[in-house]
């Protein structure tokens, strides 16, 4: 059976009349109700000594200490959610740069009570089935997909890389990481799928036609509408237990020569403005990058204490 | 998949908003950055302080803008990063060939 965990919400206001509305909410939810001022420095300094599950910001004197906390929960890959009240300020501009920034709910004003409930009883169901499914997570002993398509059906589409979201999820890891290893599984599959499959060459950007557009561009289009290239196959084999991460990826071009690629190198003192930055990426964000010889066939491993 | 271009006296500037990771955020950019160009902008600002993830898609379109705008002695510049974008930037140095513009 899962043991109930203890759900809290923290509030960030001087507004007394709007501590009473969420003190009401919180006893009548069961929840645990923490408050600090709405000064930055109060928010974050509460928010490093404890997790919340909600975190309600009013911003009607000044939105910096909304900010602040979303930019706080983003690096920290945290999964608070972020109600923040605007009090009027800004408009529809200022509600979608907070969304933008990770706001769950945006209030125009703290005294629409009807208004704050419902934000409150939205965001509590959202936390509540979550918290249900990260235990669910958090007990994965392992999982494999495999993806077999070919390059015309893949075309211009990310796969999902559904198991590294839901340990994102669970905090297995944080967002950071969660990040690199996205750039690298993107980076890995752009190169089978354009590099390996269809052939084209980095070069080709730095071409341009009269209308501004590159060759490699022009060119990757006629070989999505060529057969000879867009059946070859992609194999995406993504395989997790709790010690690590792999992710296989195979294609079906020539290869290429791994014994010369350009990437970043210690002594780098030039960024690459041609070709190589993909392995960089690939390296910043797996433990292990490896290539068969034939080069048409890459292993991206990420271990986990 | 639209970016807001604008002007900021006499640079212009291209808000993007969302991730730059795929053929379609980078054509996008293409795109906002062609208007500009077109217009005679030659200093040129991105705003990508609203995007989460940048990959080579992202970053190849960054650098075309870079060298069209160099192969006629303008500029391309960023407003202040941070998070993810700014820890890519640093990896590839990019952050050697984009001037920030914290106007």
């Amino acid at each position: 059976m899962i043991e109930r965990e203890e759900f809290t919400l923290l509030l960030a206001s001087k507004c007394d009349a709007l501590r009473s509305a969420v003190g009401q909410w919180c006893d009548a939810a069961g929840w645990r109700f923490a408050q600090s001022t709405d000064r930055s420095s109060d928010i974050l300094s509460v928010l490093r000594s404890e997790s919340f599950h909600i975190v309600v910001v009013d911003g009607s004197d000044e939105l910096r200490g909304a900010r602040e906390t979303l930019r706080f929960v983003e690096e920290q890959g945290a999964l608070e959610r972020v109600i923040v009240i605007v009090g009027g300020k800004g408009g529809d501009q200022t509600s979608r740069n907070l969304f933008c920034k990770g706001a769950s709910d945006v209030l125009p004003s703290a005294t629409d009570a009807p208004s704050l409930a419902e934000a409150l009883n939205r965001q509590r169901e959202i936390v509540e089935r979550a918290t249900l499914l990260n235990h669910l997570y958090r007990s994965i002993a392992t999982e494999t997909t495999e993806f077999i398509l070919t390059s015309r059906e893949l075309g211009s589409d990310l796969l999902p890389l559904d198991i590294v979201k839901k340990l994102k999820r669970c905090q297995l890891i944080d967002r950071p990481t969660y990040s690199r290893i996205a750039v690298a599984f993107q980076e890995a599959l752009t190169n089978s799928h354009l590099h390996g499959n269809l052939e084209l060459e980095s070069s080709w950007k730095e071409e341009f036609n009269q209308e501004g557009v590159d060759k490699f561009s022009l060119i990757k289009s006629s070989r999505l509408a060529d057969t000879t290239y867009s059946d070859r196959r992609i194999r995406v084999k993504i395989h997790y237990d709790s010690r690590k991460l792999e992710i296989l990826i195979r294609d079906e071009g020539k290869g290429f020569s791994q014994h010369s690629p350009q990437e970043l190198s210690d002594g780098q003192k030039e960024p690459l403005l041609l070709a190589g930055r993909g392995l960089s990426l690939m390296r910043w964000g797996m433990d292990e990058v490896s290539f068969n010889e034939t080069g048409n066939e890459v292993l991206l491993v990420k271990h986990f204490e | 998949m639209e970016y807001v271009t604008g002007s900021e006296g006499n640079k212009g500037v291209i808000n993007v908003v969302g991730d730059l990771d795929t053929e379609q955020a980078g054509e996008a950019l293409r795109k906002a950055f062609n208007k500009l160009y077109d217009q005679g902008q030659r200093t040129i600002v991105l705003d990508l302080s609203e995007v989460q993830i940048i990959n080579s898609y992202g970053i190849g379109k960054v650098l075309m803008c870079y060298k069209r705008l160099k192969a006629e002695s303008g500029v391309l510049m960023v407003k202040p990063l941070e998070g993810f974008v700014k820890e890519t930037f640093e990896l590839l140095m990019l952050d050697k060939l984009l001037p920030v513009d914290d106007s």
